[in-house]
């Protein structure tokens, strides 16, 4: 049983990747404001079809809706900071997680509503095919969608460290009252985060797209508990956590499957998740910040 | 959109009115609705409504009093059915016995999962309640001797008898939900004003403080969760009498959750009256929605209840009924006891 | 008189549960119906609880369709024989009552069937109730239709034991989880002795839902009284909801050396399946499904599902065999915009045994409805199926039976038994990925 290992690792860390990414869009969120985007799933749902509908019903490549989403994505972030989140954010605790349950609701049943439940894949997907060596196979979308995730991941931490948004970022994440007493303001890098998180997400979800059938109930729950867990393991403390959390979730699943009962897979997800969250160092300064 | 909800909430000004009066003059006249029902299913509706102010209210007191929102109540409730039906359906112990045993053991299954998660805050407590929840949903579909996914079915002969807690007639069934949800109010009315619903708001605002005030914040909030699992495993107990079939999925599925805390939010959240008024809102709109709009309008109702909880969360966090100051005669009109005694987590 | 009216949608309302669902139960009085139901008066009323909403909502959908086309042609008549109902306008059987189908979303969960099942019965006073597509809900609405004393006809469900709970009230059309798994290893059987398949090892796998879970038990049953055939491995199953790779149950499976995969599924986990297999490049000597999922459309679509097998109650040629059915098939396409597929053809039939039970009875009374129900005898094509309707002591159609179809170019083909199948349709052995 030594080889069947060996090709669970590789299909773990191929998914683990991008769960990185999806888990780093929800990270930088949660660690600039303290809000747990329930929702996180749903976004990635949005930017997911986008890439089904484009690609069935206009031909359009998924590669060339990478930056699409992305950008749609952003303003769908940013648009909903401003518009929604923004006005819980004075509130308790609970109006921000109802507010995110509530557009977990609004999102994927209006996706349901105007697109069908049905299930959905993309067929013409200009990389297609899967190669086999030592006895493992994996499929080139596949490692498409790894090779983009590690990029957009880079280009994430590219951003927050060397560019000025960047830096106020990580700025206002550490002390919300200095970034305003230094002119940062902080409504305006709350939104950006938004944005840059979900966009994060969009780019993750159009490559998913690709070599995943989309069920619009069962898609986003695995995505959301993937990237919560992957953000617990990580921890709030940096962006490579994030992604090595991710991994971790990508592994424990697919190792999980193969070598212990598969029938329980999903529920190692959810053990390690409760584990990773008892077990997280208090007082964490939140990964932004620790940079 | 606040001023048009403050205008409706001067006319409704429940709080000037004892909850000692409220409390009967809501519960006694609804004795008499079944006479009211034209149709079953409004009286169906009834049932739901009032099993559903005994859910809220059991959510009521982990998340209304004691701040802990959690999102894996249905665990318990699922406890409770399995229980009950269990008792009843292999071992023919009556279901007045067995819906005890549910409580109870309902409450074990809530205090384990407190145990291992009160010391988690916020954000974190609701992520891992989720992660129960969800788990507990494949291993129930897992598990043989519970039925797995296929599900237990009560047998139908016992109808009638007089220990089966299985009735013909639907009145009975209103009447027996009625008395859960009088006593499930009422047990929150005793938390309300007593010395531990003091204890449980003051944790809510500020765990910090309460504790260096000597107030256990975890065992306060154990004994709340176990108040507050006992009362949904009976609950859920109840339900497995009522549809007579159970199956993990309606038990356990996402949404089973969610309705946990939807109707004490949607109703005001750590107020005793908020949850009838959220499982009235609640359940009204989610039967009639789906005869209306089910066939036609796929999972339009859910867009529409997602938006609802969005305005909330927006605009009145804390539920249609502000809270009642939690103590004695700090019964001012100042803006900010009338806006609810807020969850102090933000103030980290 | 109480008319079906139709909708210029896809599916069929009656104005009467129309008005009832708007709630002006008063304005009845416009269409001078009567208010209360129909028991003994000119209207057959069925009420059908089927998922309209949720996973299966399309399929739902579907249903309406051609259940819509079906009571178009029984309220106007056709010449479609010697389909139960058919001919002249309104069922002759009771002197020309006009038939109804009021929907009821039941959404999958048994409470709500159960709710839905009650105010059919209790509030439209129905004659008759249908349903469900899910076990669970079936069950529920099962017991309702105990309760009061109302006949429950169920030609939507298939699993095996719904019969064996002692029901007097309740009765199943189409072939059961345990006589498609006959068909199945009957079929495998004869690939066998016709054509030396050496098929022996058998791989279940399913997604842990009550479908995945009845079907799978069934199949374990078929194949210990089978010692043609062994299991190997043991049965797999997975969680529907969350699953997102098989390659490690494909592992275990090859590994095992099995020559036939049985996969009970979900469309998404089905299309799953098969993109990994292709991943892995393997491809059991036989894929043989019990149907669902790798008859939905979405599945035919792909052409990764391109010749797998499964045991269903239809196929798009057929109608070679089974002219009748040919007919219907212009007929529901014509009129609904929708063909049969895999799914709808049970509610089909459902919808005609309903209206046999009806042509025959004495009354729409209960009690005599349910004398119909358990002295029916109908020939083939009669209640719009291919096989005829008679049920034995337990409610279940002992006359029904599955065969064998193959996906061809996204359409579905007849291969078994043997007599039925068209010349040259199967592909055997199914060429390996990369052939194709």
């Amino acid at each position: 049983m030594v080889l069947p290992i060996f090709g669970a690792v590789v299909d773990g860390v191929l998914i683990g990747l991008a769960y990185g990414l999806v888990a780093a869009g929800l990270g930088l969120i949660w660690g600039v404001m303290d809000i747990v985007n329930f929702a996180h799933g749903e976004h990635m749902l949005i930017a997911m079809y986008v890439t089904l509908l484009a690609s069935a019903n206009f031909n359009i490549s998924p590669i060339i809706l990478l930056p699409v989403n992305a950008a749609l994505m952003f303003v769908v972030g940013y648009g909903t900071y401003a518009i929604i989140i923004k006005k819980t954010m004075d509130g308790p605790v609970l109006g921000q997680v109802l507010c995110t349950f509530g557009l977990l609701l609004t999102i994927r049943y209006g996706i349901i509503y105007f697109a069908g439940p049905s299930t959905r894949t993309i067929n013409n997907f200009v990389v297609a095919g899967s190669t086999t060596a030592y006895g493992i196979s994996v499929s080139y979308p596949a490692v498409l969608t790894a090779i983009v995730s590690l990029l957009t991941i880079g280009l994430l931490y590219f951003i927050l460290q060397r560019s000025s948004v960047g830096k106020a970022i990580r700025a206002t994440a550490q002390d919300k009252q200095a970034a305003q007493v230094m002119g940062i303001n902080t409504n305006r890098i709350y939104a950006t985060s938004w944005g840059i998180g979900l966009a994060a997400t969009g780019i993750a979800g159009t490559m998913i797209a690709t070599h995943f059938p989309i069920q619009p109930n069962a898609t986003p729950g695995i995505w959301t508990i993937a990237s919560f867990a992957a953000v617990a393991l990580g921890g709030l403390g940096s962006i490579f956590g994030a992604v090595i959390g991710g991994v971790v979730i990508g592994l424990v699943q697919n190792i999980g499957a193969s070598l212990l009962d598969p029938s329980y897979q999903q529920l190692y997800v959810y053990i390690v998740l409760i584990v990773a969250l008892l077990y997280q160092r208090e007082g964490i300064l939140n990964w932004v910040s620790d940079q | 959109m606040s001023g048009a909800v403050k205008f409706v909430s001067r006319i409704v000004d429940l709080q000037s009115i004892p909850l000692l009066y409220l409390i009967p003059a809501i519960f006694i006249p609804a004795l008499a609705l079944p006479q009211f029902a034209t149709t079953y299913f409004f009286l169906n509706t009834l049932i739901y409504v009032l099993l559903f102010v005994g859910l809220g209210q059991s959510w009521n007191i982990i998340g209304g009093y004691a701040g802990q929102i959690s999102l894996g109540h249905a665990v318990m409730f699922a406890s409770g059915a399995y229980t009950t039906g269990i008792l009843f359906i292999y071992y023919d112990i009556t279901p007045y016995v067995g819906l005890l045993v549910s409580g109870l053991l309902a409450a074990a299954v809530g205090l384990i999962l407190g145990a291992l998660t009160f010391r988690l805050r916020y954000h974190y407590f609701s992520i891992a309640t989720l992660a129960a929840t969800l788990g507990a949903y494949v291993v129930f579909l897992q598990w043989d001797w519970i039925g797995g996914a296929v599900g237990l079915e009560y047998p139908l002969s016992q109808i009638g008898s007089s220990f089966s807690l299985m009735f013909s007639s639907r009145e009975l069934y209103f009447y027996v939900m009625w008395v859960f949800a009088l006593g499930t109010t009422l047990l929150v009315y005793q938390l309300h004003i007593s010395k531990l619903g003091i204890y449980l708001k003051a944790i809510d605002i500020d765990q910090e403080l309460a504790e260096n005030a000597g107030i256990s914040a975890f065992w306060y909030k154990m004994y709340a969760m176990g108040l507050s699992s006992f009362v949904a495993g009976i609950g859920g107990g109840l339900f497995a009498q009522y549809v007579l079939f159970i199956e993990p999925r309606i038990l356990l599925e996402l949404i089973r959750n969610v309705e946990f805390v939807l109707i004490p939010v949607i109703g005001g959240l750590g107020t005793v009256l908020g949850p009838i008024v959220g499982a009235v809102v609640y359940i009204f709109t989610r039967e009639y929605t789906r005869t209306l709009l089910g066939g036609t309008q796929t999972g339009l109702s859910w867009v529409i209840f997602g938006m609802v909880l969005i305005l909330i969360s927006v605009y009145r966090p804390n539920g249609l009924i502000e809270r009642r100051p939690a103590i004695g005669n700090i019964g001012t009109d100042t803006e900010e006891t009338k806006s609810g005694i807020e969850s102090g987590a933000d103030d980290d | 008189m109480c008319v079906t009216k139709e909708s210029s949608g896809s599916h069929v309302v009656s104005r009467r549960s129309m008005l009832k669902i708007t709630g002006t139960a008063a304005a009845v009085g416009l269409a001078g119906c009567s208010q209360s139901g129909s028991g003994g008066g000119d209207t057959f009323s069925i009420g059908a609880l089927h998922p309209l909403s949720g996973d299966a909502a399309e399929m739902g959908s579907r249903f309406q369709d051609v259940v819509g086309a079906g009571v178009q042609a029984v309220n106007q008549g056709s010449d479609l024989s010697p389909l139960a109902g058919a001919e002249g306008e309104g069922i002759q059987g009771q002197d020309g009552a006009t038939v109804e189908v009021l929907w009821r979303d039941h959404q999958g969960a048994s409470d709500v069937a159960r709710s839905e099942a009650e105010s059919l019965v209790l509030d439209e006073n129905v004659d008759m109730l249908t349903g469900c597509f899910y076990s669970g809900s079936t069950q529920a609405v099962s017991q309702v239709a105990e309760r009061e004393g109302i006949p429950h006809v169920c030609g939507t469900a298939i699993g095996e034991g719904l019969t064996e709970r002692g029901l007097d009230w309740f009765w199943q059309v189409p072939p059961h989880t345990g006589v498609k798994g006959e068909s199945m290893f009957n079929f495998a059987s004869d690939m066998n002795s016709e054509f030396n398949a050496g098929l022996e090892r058998v791989a279940i796998v399913h997604q842990n839902g009550t479908f995945g879970t009845e079907v799978a038990n069934s199949m374990v049953g078929v194949i210990e009284e089978n010692s043609e055939f062994v299991q190997a491995p043991e049965t797999i199953s997975y969680d529907a909801s969350s699953v997102t790779s098989l390659s490690a149950q494909i592992q275990t499976i090859q590994d095992a050396d099995a020559d036939i995969i049985v996969h009970a599924a979900n469309v998404r986990d089905a299309l799953i399946m098969l993109e990994d297999m292709k991943t892995e490049d393997y491809y059991p000597e036989m894929m043989l499904t019990p149907g669902s999922a790798y008859l939905d459309p979405s599945v035919l679509e792909e052409s990764v599902s391109e010749h797998v097998l499964s045991g269903a109650d239809f196929s798009n040629d057929m109608y070679n065999v089974h002219p009748p059915m040919g007919e219907y098939n212009s007929y529901a396409q014509e009129n609904s915009g929708t063909p049969f597929d895999g799914s709808n053809i049970y509610a089909w039939g459902e919808f005609f045994t309903a209206v046999a039970a009806a042509n025959k009875a004495d009354s729409l009374d209960p009690a005599d409805l349910q004398n119909a129900l358990n002295s029916l005898s109908l020939d083939p094509y009669a209640a719009g199926l291919p096989y005829p309707v008679d049920f034995d002591d337990n409610g279940y159609n002992s006359e029904a039976f599955s065969f064998v179809v193959q996906a061809d170019g996204g359409k579905l083909e007849t291969v078994w038994p043997f007599e039925q199948a068209q010349d040259n349709v199967m592909t055997y052995p199914v060429p390996d990925w990369s052939e194709r």
